[in-house]
């Protein structure tokens, strides 16, 4: 069995901003007030930082480097995401490949935006050249449209209702009831959900995540640092990325989980069974459906029947998306990719409040870059609590 | 009133965009003798073979409905007129998927597997866009 890349290496704090429908904040502060509170958490003062990993959609002309100067930050490692939501668990992922390696020792790993609805799809409109020429002109409907042609060849090949999308949505608004930094926490029904306002069929309203303001952020650090922290350290015992799987097919219905999560569970000698709980990247539920099925939660195909079977509130067998998930707490750009990494942490260091759920390990996932038809990149990890 | 996005038209597939203003679809095939397979949207290479050798050929356009969605909240203002509509994701008889609109009530949206024929719809006053309808009207 291959060695775990990431041995030696911890996540010893986490922070997050409030996500708020509207700020005048911009990005570069939301990066700074979620990396402070990281660093807070950890017990970590910013002068040891020697490293960034950052991922903003709406940061240029400025970048992970800009913004190295403009922090202050001399940095030894930097990495900017170009793997949209995928990249909060891949940027983390070379971080902690670069600390072990001995290149730095303390790497900021941030992801934040700050949308509304227009600027959002503004972005997505010129995303990448694929969107821009072949979809767009055609009035695709932005993400909403492009989840719309997945949910339903989901629904028509599996047998999928939308009701087993709903369970899925209510579920995750019963969670981010618990959590103070979610955007929506007003009570969600089901029929709330099935008769929420048409957006693109079978796409209804509470499918689709809000965009909305806010910023996430985990502090990686060496074995040497951790030694000297007193705040809980989290290990990550394996992790994976796949792009562009299978080449060519928009439609298989699996994005890139399913071809690497085998070998993932294998490198950290653990199986699905020992999770405890699972964030999922929640852009649109039948993802979270892909989800579970290729990091072998359920069975191919058969997530929705899970769903059915399995509380996944934060008092249930399996919690999923334990602070409510971008379909609740809202989709700050980026940080879609990195709210699901500070809940995990959170929950793992025994900080998560009213939300706690009893674990030791859980999954972590990412998933972006939406260009031809579908996202491009797919991320996990599996995060342990260290005793 | 909002103008509608436009492809940026660019060396690469500006065959494309001008065939659609004279009604022809005209895609990429792979010029690689062991390869051979139609390439959509416009690249720089078969991204199958990774062959730099692309020809331009008429195709029918002609194919069947992979998956649709009918759009009640476009992503752009230069929509909002046209709402509700279909678009879809269509596989033609040539292997390609092609995203384009379908003409037809959205009232009767059409089904996966439904078998659609090309029409050009005027997207601006300067270019047409490949659209579909379904070949059998029912």
């Amino acid at each position: 069995m291959d060695r775990n890349p990431f041995d030696g290496v911890f996540i010893a704090g986490a922070g997050q901003t409030v996500y708020e429908k509207r700020s005048p904040k911009k990005a570069t502060r939301l990066l700074f007030e979620a990396s402070d509170a990281a660093l807070r958490s950890a017990g970590l003062g910013w002068h040891e930082v020697d490293g960034l990993a950052l991922t903003c959609f709406n940061l240029p002309p400025d970048n992970v480097t800009t913004i190295a100067e403009h922090f202050g930050i001399e940095a030894r490692f930097l990495f900017h995401g170009v793997y949209g939501g995928a990249s909060g668990i891949i940027g983390m992922m070379h971080a902690a490949r670069a600390i072990r390696n001995g290149d730095a020792e303390v790497v900021l790993c941030m992801a934040a935006d700050a949308y509304d609805v227009a600027s959002h799809n503004e972005t997505l409109d010129r995303f990448n050249g694929s969107v821009q020429n072949y979809m767009s002109p055609h009035g695709f409907g932005g993400a909403n449209g492009m989840f719309a042609l997945q949910t339903r060849l989901y629904m028509e090949r599996h047998g999928a209702e939308r009701e087993d999308f709903g369970r899925f949505c209510v579920a995750l608004r019963k969670n981010a009831q618990r959590n103070p930094n979610a955007l929506l926490r007003s009570e969600m029904t089901l029929d709330d959900y099935l008769n929420a306002r048409p957006i693109a069929d079978p796409l209804r309203l509470y499918d689709c995540v809000l965009p909305c303001v806010g910023g996430d952020c985990v502090v990686l650090v060496s074995e040497r640092v951790a030694s000297r922290l007193k705040a809980p350290l989290v290990a990550i015992r394996s992790g994976g990325e796949l792009h562009n799987y299978p080449a060519g097919d928009p439609y298989s219905l699996t994005a890139g989980w399913s071809g690497f999560s085998g070998r993932m569970y294998e490198r950290a000698g653990l199986g699905p069974e020992d999770m405890d709980f699972a964030q999922l990247y929640d852009d649109y539920p039948v993802m979270c459906f892909i989800q579970l099925e290729g990091l072998r939660i359920a069975e191919p195909g058969r997530a929705f029947a899970f769903v059915r079977d399995t509380d996944i509130t934060t008092e249930g067998a399996f919690p999923i998306n334990t602070g409510g998930g971008q379909l609740s707490a809202g989709q700050a750009g980026a940080s879609g990719g990195m709210i699901g990494v500070y809940e995990g942490v959170v929950q793992l260091r025994g900080e998560a409040g009213e939300r706690q759920v009893d674990c030791r390990r859980g999954l972590v996932s990412g998933y972006g870059m939406i260009a031809y038809g579908r996202g491009l990149s797919a991320s996990a990890a599996i995060l342990e609590r260290v005793e | 009133m909002v103008t509608k996005p436009l492809p940026r038209i660019d060396a690469v597939n500006a065959p494309f965009f001008a065939a659609c203003n004279e009604e022809r679809v005209l895609i990429q095939r792979c010029a690689a003798p062991e390869c051979r397979r139609y390439v959509y949207y416009p690249r720089v290479c078969c991204p199958v073979c990774q062959s730099g050798d692309l020809d331009w050929v008429e195709v029918s356009g002609r194919g069947r409905i992979k998956t649709f969605t009918v759009v009640h909240r476009p992503h752009h203002d230069g929509f909002l007129s046209e709402t509700p509509y279909v678009f879809a994701a269509v596989e033609i008889e040539e292997g390609p998927l092609i995203y384009g609109r379908i003409d037809a009530d959205p009232a009767r949206p059409p089904a996966i597997g439904d078998a659609v024929v090309p029409v050009f719809l005027q997207h601006t006053p300067e270019q047409k866009l490949l659209a579909f309808r379904a070949e059998d009207v029912r």
